[in-house]
Parts: structure tokens; C-alpha cells; sequence
């Protein structure tokens, strides 16, 4: 029973954090982005018009109020039935998982309406001049060095957790398993090097906040990175060791640190005083 | 710490409108910032694909930049560790290959026109070198 508690309350922030914390902080930020800085002292922010953006921000509003709803309706069928004894934990593990991945589909509409803004910033950009800094970067300018080796002790830990859970046999199961794993970190790797040395998706920003902005998200990809090998250890520890009533919380647990970590982390990074927005004036 | 954060500070500009070509910028800028001792010898360089890709530009016409500015000991490369600027940097600078090869040239062609060859003939000529230099 204690567990089942301790679900709704896990489950309850989860639906909180994801779909209305952390959503209202973004639209807040397009808010306060807007008031500050409007398009017409700072026209080069804004390469499609005023109305265009609202309509993205108003789309990602209701994305995060419809998913804010669903969670509201879940958490009541769920707390219905673990009460009526119609279902248990171990049973609804995969619940918070799956839920955390609709959940995530405002934050993919927002990346991808800014991956849309920043293209036409790019192409409309018609400055015949380009300037760039005559000095390497390196990964460990932006990220301490034992962040990036935690991330790769962990990951080695939890092969090999998986590894020994397993007794060293190879199943299709686990091959999967690991190919999504090295997948994962793969893709982190290749958005590390995309980002260091790859083109300058906004035109206009400076090179402090170009820095900072890595420094923001090469964090965000250790974090992640971190929080999927512990993760792996404690989903596949818990046939080992009988901790299926308790499953569902590590999976609720695990996007409410993944979203922490990274949009968290983004958000409470980068305030707007910190931004250099005089760039982008006429 | 304030060499690096004056090396931090040293940025490249590049037009794409000139009419100079875009190597040519990038080696005249480099060299004016060895020479003005923005950068010292030794300094790390960015690699070609960051600088290109900074510079929205053509590796390719990074590499080309950097492979001549290596020819001409203003650079080095040092393996997989990097591009650095080259110890002899500074003097090796100030020497300006085009502007030597047209001032040779130039003394060739006077000799020759003194000697009477005329323009076609030293023109035939100089293809047929080029051409046999390039097939060797």
C-alpha cells in the first residue's frame, strides 16, 4: 500500500513537471523573449513574422494542456484501480515510461519549430561578412573532464551489470538492449561533435553564447547519459533482486531527471540577462 | 592565461563578396595576426573542419589556406594533436611566394624580350614547361 502511495505521488510530479512546470517556464520565457525584445527593435530574432510564432506558441500550449489532461485522467484510472485491487505496481511499470514519451512531444515541437527558426535565420541572413574565433575548441573548455568520466564509468558499470545479471550470456534481448545503449551514448557523441565543430546554426549569435550554450548542452548530454546507465542498473536489478512493485517509480523517476537534467538545466542556466540579444537588432 | 584569452580574443573575418579569394583572405589574415603578434609561435590553431565550419565555408578551401601556409613554414601540423604556428612564424611571414614568383617572372620575360623572343614564343613556351613540370 505504502507503495502504491508513494506511486501516485511520484506519478502525480511527473505529470506536474513535465506537462505543466516546466512547459509554462518555456512559454513564460517566449513571453518575457517577446516583451523585451520585440520584433521591431530586434527584427533579425524574428526571420518569420510576429503572428507565425504565436500560432507555435499557442500549438505547444495546447500540445502541453491536452498530454496535461491525459495525465490527469491516467493518474485518476490508475489511483481507481490500485485501490480497488484491479491492478498492481508491477503491472503498470511501464505506464510512467511510455506516458514520458507523449509527454515529451511538446519539447520535440518546440526543438523543431526553433530548428525552423533558426534555418530562416540562417537564409535570410544576407551579411556578406563571417567571423570566427583563431583558437581550437576543445570538449574540456566547455565540460570538466570527470563529468565525461563518470559518464563513461557508468556506462562500462552498467554493461557490465547487465553483463552479470545476465551470467555473461549473450540473448537477442540483451543484444538489443546494448545496441540501444551504445546507440544512445553513440548519438550523444556525434550531437558533442556536431556541436564543437559543426556550423553555426544562428547567424547572429556571439561567441560567449555560442559557448555557453555548448558548456548547456554537453552538460545536459552527461547528465542524460549518466541517468540512462543508472537506469539500466536498477531496471535490470529489479528481477534480480524482486523489486518489480517498485519498477514503476524508477521509470517515473527516470523522465522526471531526464527532463530536470536537460530542459531543467537550460532553463535555469541560461537566464536572458545572461544573453547577448543586442545582436540581433536592425 | 592572458595569452589565451588575447588568442580567444583573435578573430578572423572573412568577406565573401571580395573579390579576393576566400584561401587568400584566410592567409593574409593569419599571417597579419602573426605578424602583429596576436598569435605567437606555438599557438594552436583550429582545426580545418571548425574553422570551416565557423566560417560556413568550404573545407577544402580551409585545407587549401592551411596547406599553403604549411608550405610556406607559417604553420605546422603535429599530427592528430593539431595545427600550431610554426616557431620561425614571424620571419617566414614577411616572405610573399606570389609576389617573388611574379618578380622572377618578370625578370625572365624582360631577358627575353631584350634577347628578342617574341610574346607568343615565351608564351608557348612557359605552357610547355608548366605542362612538362606537371606531368613529372
Amino acid at each position: 500500500m505504502t507503495i502504491n502511495y508513494l506511486f501516485y505521488v511520484v506519478f502525480a510530479l511527473q505529470v506536474g513537471l513535465l506537462s505543466y512546470y516546466y512547459p509554462n517556464k518555456i512559454r513564460q520565457r517566449i513571453q518575457s523573449i517577446l516583451r523585451q525584445y520585440p520584433p521591431s527593435t530586434h527584427p533579425k530574432l524574428y526571420p518569420q513574422s510576429e503572428a507565425k510564432l504565436l500560432a507555435g506558441q499557442m500549438l505547444f500550449k495546447w500540445v502541453s494542456f491536452i498530454i496535461l489532461g491525459l495525465g490527469i485522467v491516467l493518474a485518476a484510472v490508475m489511483f481507481f484501480n490500485l485501490q480497488q485491487g484491479a491492478t498492481t505496481t508491477s503491472k503498470l511499470a511501464f505506464v510512467p515510461l511510455i506516458f514520458g514519451l507523449v509527454q515529451t512531444l511538446p519539447y520535440l515541437l518546440i526543438e523543431l519549430l526553433n530548428k525552423r527558426q533558426l534555418k530562416l535565420m540562417r537564409e535570410l541572413n544576407l551579411q556578406s561578412t563571417r567571423q570566427a574565433e583563431l583558437a581550437p575548441r576543445h570538449l574540456f573548455s566547455f565540460i570538466a573532464p570527470f563529468k565525461v568520466i563518470s559518464a563513461i564509468t557508468l556506462f562500462v558499470l552498467c554493461v557490465l551489470c547487465i553483463l552479470y545479471f545476465e551470467d555473461f550470456i549473450f540473448t537477442a534481448d540483451l543484444l538489443v538492449l546494448l545496441g540501444a545503449m551504445l546507440l544512445s551514448n553513440g548519438l550523444f557523441v556525434v550531437l558533442t561533435l556536431k556541436l564543437l565543430y559543426g556550423k553555426k546554426q544562428d547567424p547572429h549569435l556571439s561567441n560567449a553564447d555560442r559557448a555557453k550554450g555548448i558548456s548547456a548542452n554537453l552538460n545536459s548530454f552527461v547528465f542524460t547519459s549518466i541517468i540512462i546507465s543508472v537506469y539500466f542498473i536498477l531496471n535490470r536489478s529489479v528481477d534480480v533482486y524482486g523489486l518489480q512493485s517498485i519498477e514503476v517509480i524508477f521509470n517515473s523517476l527516470y523522465w522526471q531527471f531526464v527532463v530536470f537534467l536537460t530542459t531543467g538545466n537550460l532553463l535555469r542556466n541560461s537566464g536572458l540577462n545572461d544573453v547577448d540579444f543586442e545582436v540581433y537588432r536592425a | 592565461m592572458d595569452q589565451l584569452d588575447q588568442q580567444k580574443k583573435m578573430q578572423i573575418t572573412i568577406d565573401i563578396d571580395d573579390p579576393v579569394p576566400l584561401f587568400t583572405q584566410l592567409i593574409e589574415q593569419i599571417k597579419r595576426a602573426i605578424a602583429d603578434e596576436q598569435l605567437a609561435p606555438g599557438d594552436p590553431l583550429p582545426s580545418i573542419r571548425q574553422l570551416a565550419g565557423d566560417l560556413e565555408l568550404n573545407s577544402k578551401t580551409v585545407a587549401k589556406a592551411y596547406k599553403l601556409l604549411e608550405r610556406d613554414s607559417v604553420i605546422q601540423t603535429r599530427g592528430y594533436r593539431g595545427t600550431f604556428v610554426h616557431p620561425d612564424a614571424k620571419a617566414n611571414c614577411s616572405l610573399d611566394y606570389a609576389a617573388w614568383t611574379a618578380e622572377l617572372l618578370n625578370d625572365t620575360i624582360t631577358k627575353l624580350r631584350e634577347s628578342g623572343v617574341t610574346d607568343s614564343e615565351i608564351r608557348i613556351a612557359f605552357t610547355q614547361a608548366m605542362n612538362q613540370a606537371h606531368r613529372l
